[in-house]
C-alpha cells in the first residue's frame, strides 16, 4: 500500500482476512461473551500473579484471627483458623483454573485423536470406541469423576485426572461426529484427489475446520471442570489441605454457615463467576464461529 | 496415438440396505492421449461412480470394483493404495461438479494448489508457490500474486472453479476427470471455462474424459461420445456421427429434449418414465420400458454393443434407427 492513507483506510481489506480473524472480529461485537473473556483473562492473571496479588499467606493460620468478619486488614475476612479469605480465593484460583484447563486439556488431548479416528476410520474401530463412549456416557458425570478421583487416591493431580477421563467421551463423540460429517464434504474428496495420504487428510483438511464446535465445547467443559472440581475437594478427594481451593474452602465453611457466612460466600462467589464466564464466552465463541450467522 | 486409458468390463456395485446396487454394468471405454471423452447420461447413470472408480476414490467399504482400469497398460484395481495414491493428482487428476465447496475453506487457495504441487514435485516451499502462481495466471485468474494468499470465501464460483484447475493441473497429470465442471456456474462463466479447458487442453495435451449431462457441453469439447444409461454404456461414437445420426433410442430422446432457438416448440419432448431400480434391472434392454421404438425382443435379452458405422457403437436391436426412425 502506498503513503496516501485515503485507499487504506476506506478500503478496509477483507481478502486477507484469515477465518479466525474473522471469527475474531465477531466475537468482539457480542458483549456478553467479551464480558466473560475479560473475567477469564482477570482469573488467569490472578492466578499467575497469586504470590504477588495475595495480600497473606494462604496457609498461615492465626489464633487470634479465628473467623473475623470482613475488614480493612481482612478485606473478605478469615477463617476457622484465621487464614485471610482474599489470600485464599486468590491461590485457590490456581487449583481451579489448572484443574479447569489441565483436565480438559487431557480430555481434548485423549479425545479429539479417539474421535478423529472413530470417524475418520469407521468400521469395527469406530464401533468399538462408539461403544465405548457410549458406556462411559451412561454413567452420570460427577458419579464416574468421584469414582475415579477415589479409586486414585485423593490429591489434586489425580482429580484433574479423574474429571479428564470422565470429560473424554463427550470429545470423542463431538470429534466423531464432526469428522463424519466432514469427512465427505467435497473438499476432503478433493484432497484426496491430489493423492494426499490419509493422516495428511484427516490432520489437515479435516481437522481444521472442526476445531470451531470443538473450541466451544472446550470452553463450556472448563466450566464444568471448575464445578467438578469443587465438588471433588469439597468431598475432600481434590487438593489436600492446607493447599486452599475453592471446593475445600466452601467445605470448611459449611460448619461455619451461620456464624461466618463470609467463608461461604466468597469462594462460592468465584466459583460462580469462573464458571459464568466461561459459559458466555463458550456462547460467544460458539455464535461467533458458526458459518450460519453474519 | 496410443491409447491412455482403457475400461475392461468395468462393474461397480455397492451394498445397501436394499441390496446389491450395481452402479456401473460392465464398461468398455478405451481412450487415447491428448483426446476428450464425454460421458453422457442422467443423473444416477453410473458416470460418476465410473470416475471414481478410475480415480480409486470409491469408498472401500461398501463399493465392490470389477473389472480392469488400464492407465498406460498398468491396471489401477490391482495397484497398492500407496502406489495409486502416487499417481492421483500426478498423473491423473480430477476436478468437482461444486467449486464453492471443492475448496477447504480453512486455507488459502495457494496453500491447497502448493501443497498438490509438494505431494508430488518435490519442490522447495518457494518454488512450490511461484509454481502455484504461474499456474493461476495459466488459469486467467487476474494478478494471482494476490489471489494465491485469499481464502475461497472471496472467490467467485468461476473463479473457484479455475484455481480448481490449476490444482488438477499442477503438476501435469496425463489424464484430468472432469465431473460436470459447469454444471454449477453461470452460463456465462461457464462458457469461459470451457473456453479455458480447451485452451489448456491444446497446449498441454492432457486427456480428458469430460463428465455432463448437457450435451451442448459436449458438443463443444469431445472428440467421441460414451452416453451411459443404467450403468451401461448405450451408445458410443465420434462426436459428430453421435449428434449427426444417433443410434440409440436414448440418446435420440437425449437430443430431442435439447432447446432450440431455431425451432418453436409449446414445451420441450422429454422421455417418459424414469431410470430402473438398479438393485433389480429389468431383463433384456434396459432402456426398453421408456423407449418408443421397443418390440417384444427387447424385452427377452440385454442386446450387446454393436458397429453400425466404423467407430460407432450401439446397444440397440433396433439400429440402424433410420429404419424405424419417422
Amino acid at each position: 500500500m502506498t503513503a496516501t492513507a485515503l485507499p487504506d483506510v476506506a478500503v478496509r481489506d477483507a481478502s486477507e482476512e484469515n477465518p479466525w480473524a474473522r471469527a475474531w472480529r465477531r466475537l468482539k461485537r457480542r458483549k456478553g461473551a467479551m464480558v466473560g473473556l475479560a473475567v477469564v483473562v482477570l482469573f488467569v492473571l490472578v492466578a499467575i500473579l497469586a504470590p504477588w496479588v495475595a495480600p497473606y499467606d494462604p496457609i498461615a493460620t492465626s489464633w487470634s484471627l479465628v473467623r473475623k468478619p470482613p475488614s480493612w486488614a481482612h478485606w473478605l475476612g478469615t477463617d476457622e483458623v484465621g487464614r485471610d479469605i482474599l489470600s485464599r480465593v486468590i491461590w485457590g484460583a490456581r487449583a481451579s483454573l489448572s484443574a479447569g484447563l489441565v483436565s480438559v486439556g487431557i480430555a481434548l488431548g485423549i479425545g479429539v485423536p479417539l474421535g478423529l479416528l472413530a470417524g475418520y476410520a469407521g468400521g469395527w474401530i469406530d464401533s468399538v470406541l462408539s461403544r465405548i463412549v457410549d458406556a462411559m456416557l451412561a454413567v452420570p458425570f460427577l458419579i464416574l469423576a468421584i469414582a475415579l478421583a477415589a479409586f486414585l487416591g485423593p490429591s489434586l493431580s489425580n482429580a484433574m485426572i479423574a474429571i479428564g477421563v470422565t470429560a473424554t467421551p463427550i470429545f470423542v463423540r463431538l470429534t466423531r461426529g464432526q469428522t463424519l460429517a466432514a469427512k465427505v464434504e467435497d473438499y476432503v474428496e478433493a484432497a484426496r484427489a491430489v493423492g494426499n495420504p490419509h493422516w495428511r487428510i484427516a490432520l489437515r483438511h479435516v481437522l481444521p475446520n472442526i476445531v470451531p464446535p470443538l473450541l466451544v465445547q472446550a470452553s463450556l467443559a472448563i466450566a464444568g471442570a471448575i464445578i467438578a472440581e469443587a465438588a471433588l475437594s469439597f468431598l475432600g478427594l481434590g487438593q489436600q489441605p492446607p493447599s486452599p481451593s475453592w471446593g475445600s474452602m466452601l467445605n470448611s465453611a459449611q460448619r461455619f454457615i451461620a456464624q461466618a457466612p463470609w467463608m461461604a460466600f466468597w469462594p462460592g462467589f468465584a466459583i460462580f463467576f469462573a464458571v459464568l464466564s466461561f459459559n458466555l464466552l463458550g456462547d460467544g465463541l460458539r455464535d461467533a464461529l458458526d458459518p450460519r450467522h453474519k | 496415438m496410443s491409447v491412455l486409458l482403457e475400461l475392461r468390463q468395468l462393474a461397480v456395485s455397492f451394498a445397501t440396505d436394499d441390496g446389491t446396487v450395481r452402479a456401473v454394468d460392465g464398461i468398455d471405454l478405451s481412450l487415447e492421449r491428448g483426446r476428450t471423452l464425454g460421458l453422457v447420461g442422467e443423473s444416477g447413470c453410473g458416470k460418476s461412480v465410473t470416475s471414481l472408480a478410475v480415480m480409486g476414490l470409491l469408498p472401500p467399504e461398501n463399493s465392490m470394483v470389477k473389472g480392469e482400469v488400464r492407465f498406460e497398460g498398468r491396471d489401477l484395481l490391482t495397484l497398492g493404495a500407496d502406489t495409486l495414491r502416487d499417481m492421483r493428482g500426478a498423473r491423473l487428476a480430477m476436478i468437482f461438479q461444486e467449486p464453492m465447496t471443492s475448496l477447504n475453506p480453512a486455507y488459502t487457495v495457494g496453500d491447497q494448489i502448493i501443497e498438490a504441487i509438494q505431494r508430488h514435485q518435490g519442490l522447495s516451499a518457494a518454488d512450490a508457490r511461484a509454481r502455484a502462481i504461474e499456474m493461476l495466471r495459466t488459469v486467467r485468474i487476474s494478478s494471482p500474486e494476490k489471489r494465491i494468499d485469499d481464502y475461497p470465501h472471496k472467490l467467485s464460483g468461476g473463479m473457484r472453479q479455475r484455481a480448481m484447475i490449476a490444482m488438477a493441473l499442477a503438476c501435469g497429470p496425463e489424464l484430468l476427470i472432469a465431473d460436470e465442471p459447469t454444471t454449477a456456474l453461470d452460463v456465462t462463466i461457464q462458457a469461459q471455462i470451457l473456453d479455458l479447458m480447451r485452451g489448456l487442453r491444446r497446449d498441454t495435451g492432457t486427456a480428458i474424459i469430460l463428465i455432463t449431462h448437457d450435451l451442448g457441453v459436449v458438443a463443444e469439447m469431445a472428440d467421441d461420445v460414451a452416453v451411459m444409461y443404467a450403468g451401461q454404456i448405450v451408445e458410443r461414437a465420434p462426436v459428430r456421427a453421435l449428434f449427426a445420426r444417433p443410434e440409440h433410442p436414448y440418446t435420440v430422446g437425449l437430443l430431442g429434449s435439447i432447446p432450440r432457438l431455431d425451432e418453436k416448440r409449446e414445451r420441450l419432448p422429454s422421455i417418459e418414465g424414469r431410470v430402473p431400480d438398479m438393485s433389480r434391472p429389468p431383463d433384456g434392454c434396459r432402456f426398453a420400458a421408456r423407449c418408443p421404438f421397443v418390440e417384444l425382443a427387447c424385452r427377452a435379452e440385454t442386446p450387446p454393443l454393436v458397429e453400425v458405422a466404423p467407430g460407432h457403437l450401439t446397444r440397440c436391436r433396433r439400429a440402424p434407427l433410420a429404419q424405424v426412425l419417422p
